[in-house]
């Protein structure tokens, strides 16, 4: 079942934002822009850890609604404030949530899986062979502007990156205190249910369709919000963003952080961006390296990274919670 | 007396195979209404039906006089149809106490309210404790259901269904597996819960079908056989011979 750290666990998640916010102090600019895509890439992890870890609806085509909220801003005017461009990628991408919820939901398991790939695809290919979104080739896009109230902020060129981290930082914490939220009400405690056993829930009296398409929706929602904030990070939009290796390294982040935690996809995204950057370095067998790490972490930590823990020797353990045994 | 849930005609076919076929029952608050066959007498079939967890081939369901017959399962047990099931079938992750805490958020569960915390939810953390304790799981609520024994989730499927706050109870052979002790609590709790509750029950302990229940449906191959008090099927011969006969 999906937890929720506890409160150790939150210090450390705290620590660890503060440490993220005070890179700028030392780290170069190249480094500010790849812990800026780790904090992207967290997000839209996190957006799809609503659906894999919270309902158990494993999706392949989730990088539509990412790259929908990414497409958003190409699509809206240049020049708009960033506090009107983010609602609307939510919104455009939870609109597009809905139908391709409402069908593929009619679908479990595998066949829910090649539903969503086969929308997924279908997305792509609108961005990928109209001239909707600018072409295949992609297009540069203007970043949204900081501005609030009428007061704009004008950031000199030398110090985006490290606004970009900050801002991406933020949009992260917000959307993990929000989800951590939303595990805690009625909803996050049937979609919980729903994961354990919908037959159940459904011979309860719940309408678990209804609650999946919600779950669905504000996934997709959530993933607009993460695409919205790639355009705004690299200033540049192309049909790959809604592909489904997009979909697919998502879903490996969720499972190398760990299925059953709330930050576990977070843990997971840092720890791809990390990967591929360091085999970058020392190989030229890039995903092969990372292939292998993933499948020896995957193989050796059935939780994930969410599930080590640094315990000393001496200490004994508290006594590990009952494992559920499948007959 | 009307009957708060009605079956007219029911039939269910898989393939050329009638599991179910052309069986009317009524069944009363107040009064226990057990349903007996051997194996394959189609009588879990017809609590499925009842429920909504399968779609009739023919034949209706009524509810409190309304046609639920098409309605899905959720929707008849909002509308007061709560069920146990054969086999275990619980939330396996999850604590005991949440399970039933589950079962009695439903009632209330609209959109308007989805968004409230759960632990500042009192009724239905009421009534999740209320059930546990009349089903006398109370001692385990902190148990992750996986861990119960075979008896304890009989004892967590009835406590579930008790807790949706249902008017019809259909319970499908909740004594299986269950301790001599504990068997002749939960004949005690049955027959108790059918003084305020339509309750149907499936059940292969014939001892304990006769003691509790006001009303017997005998099937034989998807059929409706016999129907009677308890010493009229008893002495029915078409069901000795059908049925007593060779379990004998």
């Amino acid at each position: 079942m999906l937890s929720v750290a506890s409160r150790a666990g939150h210090l450390w998640l705290a620590l660890a934002a503060l440490a993220v916010a005070l890179l700028p102090l030392w780290a170069s600019n190249y480094h500010l822009e790849l812990a800026s895509t780790a904090l992207v890439s967290a997000m839209f992890a996190l957006s799809l850890h609503l659906l894999v870890g919270a309902a158990g609806m494993v999706s392949l085509g989730h990088a539509a609604f990412f790259g929908i909220g990414a497409y958003a801003v190409h699509l809206l005017p240049a020049g708009l404030s960033v506090l009107l461009t983010l609602p609307a990628a939510a919104l455009l991408a939870a609109a597009a949530a809905v139908p391709v919820g409402a069908l593929s939901l009619r679908t479990r398991g595998f066949f829910f899986l090649m539903t969503t790939l086969a929308f997924g695809q279908m997305l792509f290919f609108v961005f990928h062979d109209t001239p909707l979104g600018g072409g295949k080739d992609g297009v540069f896009v203007t970043r949204p502007a900081l501005e609030a109230f009428g007061l704009a902020w004008e950031v000199p060129r030398r110090n985006r990156p490290t606004v970009l981290l900050l801002l991406n930082l933020g949009v992260l914490v917000a959307m993990y205190a929000g989800l951590a939220a939303l595990l805690r009400t009625l909803f996050g405690r049937a979609l919980l249910g729903i994961r354990s056993n919908e037959d159940r829930m459904r011979a309860l009296g719940y309408d678990t369709r209804r609650v999946k398409l919600a779950a669905f929706v504000l996934a997709g929602a959530l993933a607009g919000v993460s695409g919205h904030m790639w355009a705004m990070t690299q200033a540049f939009v192309n049909p790959e963003l809604l592909g489904w290796h997009r979909s697919a390294e998502a879903l490996l982040m969720v499972l190398l952080g760990g299925l059953g935690a709330l930050h576990g996809p977070i843990l997971g995204a840092f720890a791809f961006i990390g990967l591929g950057e360091a085999s970058n370095l020392l190989t030229e067998r890039q995903k092969l390296v990372e292939g292998l790490v993933i499948l020896a972490v995957v193989l050796a930590l059935p939780k994930g990274l969410a599930g080590l823990r640094f315990r000393r020797a001496a200490r004994p353990a508290p006594a590990p919670a009952p494992v559920a045994v499948e007959p | 007396m009307t009957a708060a849930l009605e079956a007219v005609g029911l039939t269910r076919r898989f393939g050329g195979l009638a599991a179910v076929s052309d069986v009317s029952l009524g069944l009363s608050v107040g009064e226990l209404h057990a349903v007996i066959g051997p194996n394959g007498a189609g009588k879990s079939t017809l609590a499925n039906l009842l429920s909504g967890e399968l779609p009739a081939s023919a034949g209706a369901v009524r509810l409190d006089g309304r046609d639920v017959t098409g309605w899905p399962a959720w929707r008849r047990a909002l509308g007061g149809v709560g069920r146990s099931f054969q086999k275990a079938n619980v939330l396996r992750e999850l604590s005991v106490l949440e399970n039933v805490r589950l079962a009695a958020q439903a009632r209330g569960f609209t959109p308007g309210r989805w968004l409230r915390r759960a632990a500042r939810e009192a009724e239905p953390l009421a009534g999740a404790r209320a059930a546990l304790a009349r089903a006398g799981l109370a001692a385990w609520e902190d148990a992750q259901a996986a861990t119960l024994s075979h008896g304890q989730l009989r004892l967590l499927e009835i406590a579930m269904a008790l807790a949706t706050a249902p008017r019809v109870l259909l319970l499908d052979e909740p004594l299986a597996g269950v301790g001599p002790e504990e068997g002749e609590r939960l004949a005690a709790l049955l027959k108790e819960l059918s003084r305020d509750h339509a309750l149907l029950l499936i059940e292969h302990d014939m001892d304990v079908v006769f003691a509790v229940a006001d009303t017997l449906t005998v099937m034989v191959d998807g059929r409706v056989l016999e129907r009677g008090p308890p010493a009229r099927i008893r002495a029915s011969a078409a069901v000795r011979d059908a049925y007593l006969g060779h379990a004998a």
